[in-house]
């Protein structure tokens, strides 16, 4: 068995052990899905030291393919790229964070909870290991059932309606998907290998629109792109701090990879029609996100919110198709995750001192709770963007790949976009200055507690990463040229084959060559 | 424009592998500062904090230094210095190294901050030892942050670390207003500074995407100019798509130069345009033949043919070294200062012009550039619209505001603008525009500065006046006098806020003038400093405000090149310089004033605060006063220097109001370090004439501008006046200081003058709206804030009702037919199922009969099933 399927399957084996033990020994199963977690990660480090980013390395990594379902050509085939190989170590560290973080949050049905999250890990962590499309597809959808539980027995008091909700809106977009696997399968030989479907599939072009859009959907829910976002908020707001941390940190993810592996590579001429609206609205939930954020009451809420807008950038980067923007955009994928997973754990960390997620009811509490104060701080300026931080190189790549990209319009793109930054830093800072500046009015909050060591360990790994991934970025980049470059050569083609039925054409992909000089000389 | 006299050849890089310690000494002074400042406070080493900052700054500067000495020794042309030391990050053509360089200018800026920089720690050390904040370590810590932050800004190889440093400062400047964070005003303050700094960075990051757009040639693909046509090929896309930052490196075009006389001084050679029309012919007419997509070469290929078609031909032209033959110039986007100098001003590339003729959205495509930038630089710099922060950040400590708001961060700007000379050179229309906001905001905020109470604000207003000043000169193009008056501002403005400070400390916290008065004869250092100051910045000569000043205002005159919206506008010169003039002669008023006020007449403090007071609600900061004013001192025996500084400011505190620490008593002077550092700062602010003293009396340049040429390359074309009349103008100029000063003089002498009295209440209506800034934070209320929380408010609800409505719309119509399914479900086939069921309920009941236990009746049975098989066995053949 290779590393790559322990260290999918490693999570799943821990809660089935799980189920052994009995629940009342809560401690135990604390621990165990701590152990389990960390052990998944500590292997995990064996990916990331083992995969070959140099040129000429094989694609996909640490393949394994096998039969499963022969007669209707679906197999175990894992594999990862540089991509999924960020997504999957993104996967990887947070997951222990967030039982750690859960450790006194939790305690009710302690087992089922730990059981759910290394259920999650697991599925999380094949959804971005598959080549094989119904592989994936299980993967993705199975990712759905423990989600469901969480919010909806670990959460607040709204969670019925906020998990029913998260459950249909994202399930019902991914039948479609189905659909379009079942199709693309039929016209690919048969296969749902993903490396063979990419050779061989043939559709018209009027089909391919469709099977991007199906695709596309399912996606775009997850992400999620307005304006299919709003089970995020509600979904954040009722989930447990645990719950939002993976959902955010991870979850969404999974709709920007979507399109990075599958709707993007797969379809790239209905792709590059549909590639302006995506990126409207990309554009669109980014002022939309940061907006909303102004008028929000709730903490997680806004986080929430900010979400929308901070997944805009992303897609507004894949949209791009510029080898800047796309590298940004992987680049954001990870720097949400561990900016926004840490403003959840912050927020968290909050809720569980005063219950209450209220900004009105803080205010002034930085003098009692100044690390607390200084990490929220140290995160916020990681979100805005601030040079040094992560946020900065994602955000600086984004908009000079769209800027720079052949995208119709793509200087007014990049310039809405850009907005988006100021209206970051005010909303942030807003909050910032709301919860911990001014006097201390709420007399509840006189005695509320600094960070306790497990606190400085749960938030010390992603406060340590804001920096490295700030000031020494290129590892974090290295991964992901070989798959940008592979699908930016993708388009390339699509638009040769295009060019071919329309002569008159112009490349749309890529940055704008340099200026012919000749003339000077 | 004259560029044809004056060939330059690409920057020469000294390497100099020690300049990371510049910004270095800062960086780790403020980290120690944050891991172990508080437990140095906690266990009684509070000195060690400001040794390590002060010492920060010490060794940082002395590394400058080290840095100017080894510039001075190399010749003019060579003066440029680099550092790099790794790949920051690099995608596709964005490529960032983290890499250092100092030029004249940069070198400039760098003594400026690391020494007055220096100054200022050492003025803190007394001036914030006893602060109410108890955050001795977390106020040095963000000092020694900025000036990192700030090093970044000025010694930033590219145009991401300068943005770093950008950012860097602004965040320092939040945390430094926001110092007494428990003050909700003061955190607002930050905030707004913050805020409104984004904007500006907006505006930056824009400006330099579209820099980085030109240059990329997409004009070629969108754009209807002339220039050459671009069509797609294979290759292309290898050059587009590639990620890999050596790659695209390597397919980048590079024009090489023939012999090339980099110093214009040195003299070309004759030859030098001659061969330029060699090379030319096959490449030229390429584009314009190859309507055809399918044949036009790549553009790397291009840069390959242009190399091969030029160097050989002039193999042996050259004696001199790099830049002679074969020298290669990389053209096309870059973050890198010197690749976009180099290749922007170097004729032969050909980029200028490029750049010239491009439009983007209708607009010149410079000009566009030059305005972003210019954002970025009105809200750093503080420049009408975003000047609004500045006045609020004077909420953090004073020597923040003599450092940053002052000195150093603020004057980023013009820096910026300075540093990017050979750009904003090409635009008339960008020239025109950061003049125009230059003098319109000089002298708006001359006129707001003449009726403040608190001296800060004062001191705010006159320096968004002052920056005013210096954009005028880097607006028309006389960048080095634009940097003069940047260096010779750093000095008499510090001095200024730092005596200030001085004064506000001796007061025992008050900022309003109109309860201090008569301060000469309590503090005559203090005293000396300030006016030394004032008579330099209001223009009188031998202090150098007049020569920098004058410098910018007599080139504003000589300017008929700027434009505005792409029309050349020859009048904008002339009317900059008489508003420039009127700007001054508010300048030498308000600050007359404020000395006046401050240091004439009787003394006004200590008779009760109270009804004055609410006039003007940020007047003072609100500063609980020691309540125990000797504890620190039993508590510090101090046996070390430092601390003994504010011991002693403490002792003569204590002698001056005779033990019971109150307020409103008996001012007094500061203690030495705070004294040392006004004393050498107003030193400074005269001694810096003596760079600058104008060529129509010296016959020489000035000094500085000779040490700036070799980074201030751009060439305007200013008319040719006689000396003669630059001595009338320099007499009108001095003119209009000793104009404010004599009305000041009448007005505030003594504060005995009924007269201000009288005309504000003559002027009333004036006089509000001018004291209360021409309610421009309203406007903004009104315009900016209240709008967007509105517009956030119905997107908000337009999310609650709106799309969430369709979402359980959605969900309530799958109810409503899951509801119908259910009733045909239930009715239907559920009643189909239950008929099943009840038949069989039923049928069993009936059946149960049949069970009756007696042996005979089932007899009957099996007799009547018998007979049936055997019927049926006749029937069914």
């Amino acid at each position: 068995m290779n590393l790559l399927s322990v260290v999918v399957f490693l999570p799943l084996a821990g809660a089935i052990a799980a189920a052994f033990f009995p629940p009342a020994e809560a401690g135990q199963h604390r621990a165990l899905a701590l152990v389990v977690s960390l052990a998944t990660f500590l292997l995990s480090l064996g990916l990331w030291f083992g995969f070959s980013a140099v040129p000429g390395a094989p694609e996909f990594q640490f393949e394994t393919k096998v039969p499963w379902i022969a007669s209707l050509g679906i197999g175990y085939h894992v594999g990862l790229d540089g991509v999924a190989l960020l997504l999957v170590m993104l996967t990887t560290a947070l997951t222990p964070i967030v039982v750690l973080s859960a450790w006194n949050a939790v305690h009710e049905r302690v087992k089922e909870f730990m059981i759910a999250m290394l259920v999650l890990e697991t599925a999380m962590l094949g959804t971005f290991a598959a080549l094989d499309l119904v592989l994936f597809y299980v993967f993705w959808e199975s990712v759905l059932i423990p989600m469901y539980l969480l919010i909806g027995i670990w959460g607040s008091d709204n969670r019925l309606y906020a998990t029913v909700k998260f459950f249909i809106y994202t399930f019902v977009a991914s039948v479609l998907m189905l659909v379009a696997i079942i199709y693309v399968a039929g016209h690919a030989g048969g296969t749902f290998d993903y490396v063979q479907v990419r050779q061989t599939l043939q559709t018209t072009a009027s089909a391919q629109r469709w099977l991007f859009l199906a695709f596309a959907v399912a996606f775009a829910v997850k992400v999620p792109m307005f304006p299919l976002h709003t089970w995020l908020p509600d979904a954040h707001t009722e989930a447990p701090t645990a719950g939002s941390v993976i959902l955010a940190g991870v979850l969404l993810k999974m709709g920007t990879f979507g399109f990075f592996r599958y709707a993007l590579p797969l379809f790239p001429e209905a792709a590059l029609h549909f590639r302006p609206a995506i990126a409207a609205l990309a554009v669109v939930g980014i002022v939309y996100g940061a907006l909303m954020c102004f008028v929000q009451k709730d903490m997680k809420r806004l986080v929430a919110y900010s979400s929308v807008s901070h997944l805009g950038f992303v897609m507004l980067g894949l949209m791009a198709l510029t080898a800047e923007g796309l590298t940004g955009g992987v680049y954001q994928m990870l720097n949400h995750g561990v900016s926004t997973g840490a403003l959840f754990l912050l927020v968290g960390m909050l809720y569980e001192r005063r219950h209450t997620r209220l900004i009105s009811e803080y205010g002034g509490i930085a003098r009692r709770v100044p690390w607390i104060a200084t990490a929220f701080v140290i995160v916020t300026l990681s979100s805005i963007g601030l040079p040094g931080t992560n946020g900065f190189v994602g955000e600086f790549l984004i908009l000079s790949g769209t800027w720079l990209g052949r995208l119709a319009h793509a200087t007014w793109f990049a310039a809405v976009a850009a907005t988006g930054v100021i209206l970051g830093a005010v909303y942030m800072l807003i909050l910032v200055e709301r919860v911990f500046f001014g006097p201390m009015r709420n007399a509840k909050n006189s005695a509320l507690p600094d960070l306790s060591l497990r606190e400085w360990v749960v938030l010390g790994p992603l406060l340590l990463l804001i920096g490295l991934m700030g000031l020494v970025p290129q590892p974090f980049l290295d991964p992901a040229k070989a798959p940008v470059d592979r699908l930016m050569t993708r388009f390339a083609a699509a638009e040769q084959r295009l060019r071919a039925q329309d002569p008159s054409r112009l490349p749309t992909t890529g940055t704008q060559p340099t200026p012919v000089l000749a003339g000077r000389q | 424009m004259e560029h044809a006299s004056h060939a330059l050849g690409p920057v020469l890089v000294e390497h100099a592998s020690y300049l990371w310690l510049v910004p270095l000494f800062p960086l780790l002074g403020a980290l120690v500062n944050v891991l172990f400042g508080w437990r140095f406070e906690r266990s009684g080493k509070k000195s060690l904090v400001h040794v390590v900052a002060v010492g920060a700054m010490a060794l940082s500067f002395l590394t400058a230094a080290y840095a100017f000495v080894q510039m001075l020794h190399l010749p003019a042309e060579r003066r440029f210095l680099q550092n790099t030391l790794w790949n920051l990050f690099s995608a596709g053509r964005v490529t960032v190294d983290l890499a250092f360089a100092l030029d004249p200018l940069s070198m400039m800026m760098v003594l400026i901050i690391t020494f007055i920089g220096t100054l200022i720690h050492l003025f803190s050390v007394g001036y914030m030892w006893e602060d109410e904040a108890k955050a001795y370590w977390r106020f040095f810590a963000w000092l020694n942050l900025f000036v990192f932050s700030m090093l970044l800004l000025v010694m930033g190889d590219n145009f991401v670390l300068m943005f770093f440093g950008w950012e860097g400062v602004g965040l320092c400047s939040y945390g430094l207003i926001a110092f007494y964070y428990t003050d909700r005003e003061k955190a607002a303050a930050g905030m707004k500074a913050f805020v409104v700094n984004r904007f500006g960075d907006f505006g930056f990051l824009a400006g330099l995407f579209l820099l980085f757009w030109g240059l990329g040639g997409a004009w070629a693909a969108s754009c209807h100019t002339g220039g050459p046509s671009y069509q797609a090929t294979p290759g292309m896309h290898s050059l587009a798509g590639a990620s890999d930052a050596a790659a695209s490196l390597a397919l980048a075009p590079r024009v090489s130069l023939r012999e090339h006389a980099a110093p214009a001084k040195h003299g070309a050679p004759a030859g030098h345009a001659a061969p330029a029309e060699h090379a030319a012919p096959a490449e030229h007419a390429a584009p314009a033949e190859h309507a055809a997509p399918a044949e036009h070469a790549v553009p790397a290929e291009h840069g390959a043919a242009a190399e091969h078609g030029t160097a050989p031909g002039h193999a042996t032209a050259s004696a001199k070294g790099e830049h002679g033959v074969g020298a290669q110039v990389m053209v096309g986007p870059t973050l890198n200062f010197r690749e976009l100098r180099d290749q922007v001003v170097i004729e032969e590339t050909g980029i200028a012009e490029h750049l010239k003729d491009q439009r983007v959205w209708g607009v010149a495509l410079l000009a566009l550039v030059g305005i972003f930038l210019f954002v970025g630089a009105m809200g750093k710099s503080a420049q009408l619209p975003l000047y609004v922060w500045l006045p609020d950040a004077m909420a953090g400590p004073t020597p923040v505001s003599a450092l940053i708001h002052a000195a150093t961060m603020v004057t980023a700007g013009v820096y910026m603008v300075a540093r990017l000379n050979f750009i904003f050179a090409l635009s008339p229309s960008a020239m025109g525009w950061v003049a125009l906001i230059g003098t319109l905001t000089a002298v708006f905020a001359a006129s707001i500065g003449f009726f403040q109470y608190d001296i800060k604000k004062v001191l705010a207003y006159s320096t968004v006046s002052q920056l005013g000043f210096m954009f005028i000169g880097v607006g028309v193009g006389v960048y080095w006098a634009g940097a003069y008056h940047l260096l010779t501002h750093a000095f008499f403005k510090a001095c200024l806020f730092l005596g200030s400070g001085s004064v506000i400390l001796g007061c025992h916290h008050e900022q309003d003038m109109r309860k201090m008065g008569g301060l000469k004869k309590y503090m005559p250092i203090t005293r000396w400093t300030y006016l030394i100051a004032c008579w330099a910045i209001a223009g009188f000569p031998w202090a150098a405000g007049f020569y920098s000043k004058d410098e910018i205002l007599w080139k504003a005159f000589t300017s008929e090149h700027l434009a505005l919206f792409g029309t050349a506008t020859p009048w904008l010169g002339p009317a900059i310089y008489i508003a420039g003039l009127l700007a001054a002669t508010g300048t030498s008023f308000y600050m007359f004033r404020s000395y006046f006020m401050t240091f004439t007449g009787e003394y006004r403090g200590g008779q009760g605060h109270g009804h004055e007071h609410g006039e003007d609600p940020h007047a003072s900061v609100a500063a609980p006063h020691h309540a125990d004013p000797h504890g620190h001192h039993d508590a510090h025996p101090a046996p070390d220097p430092a601390p003994a500084h504010g011991a002693h400011g403490h002792d003569a505190h204590g002698q001056a109001h005779g033990g019971h620490g109150g307020h409103g008593h008996t001012p007094h002077e500061s203690p030495w370090t705070i004294t040392l550092v006004l004393v050498v700062l107003a030193a400074g602010a005269v001694l810096c004439s003596l760079l600058g003293l104008p060529a129509a009396w010296t016959g020489h340049e000035p000094l500085l501008e000779q040490w700036l040429s070799p980074a201030l390359t751009a060439e305007v074309p200013f008319v040719h006046k006689p000396h003669a009349l630059e001595f009338v103008f320099q007499a009108l100029g001095v003119g209009a200081g000793a104009i404010g000063f004599v009305f000041a003089w009448v007005l505030y002498k003594d504060n005995k003058s009924k007269v201000p009295a009288a005309l504000k209440e003559k002027f009333l209506g004036v006089w509000t709206v001018v004291y209360n800034k021409y309610y421009v934070d309203e406007l903004y209320d009104l315009v900016v804030i209240r709008p967007s929380l509105a517009w956030s408010r119905a997107l908000s609800w337009f999310d609650g009702h709106i799309i969430d409505w369709l979402v359980n719309f959605a969900g309530s119509v799958a109810r409503g037919f899951a509801g119908i399914d259910g009733w045909i479900d239930k009715h239907f086939v559920d009643g189909a199922v239950n008929a099943v069921a009840t038949l069989t309920i039923e049928g069993g009941r009936t059946l149960r009969r049949v069970q009756t236990g007696r042996i005979q009746t089932y007899l009957y049975g099996a007799l009547a099933g018998g007979l049936a098989v055997i019927l049926l066995n006749f029937l069914i053949p």
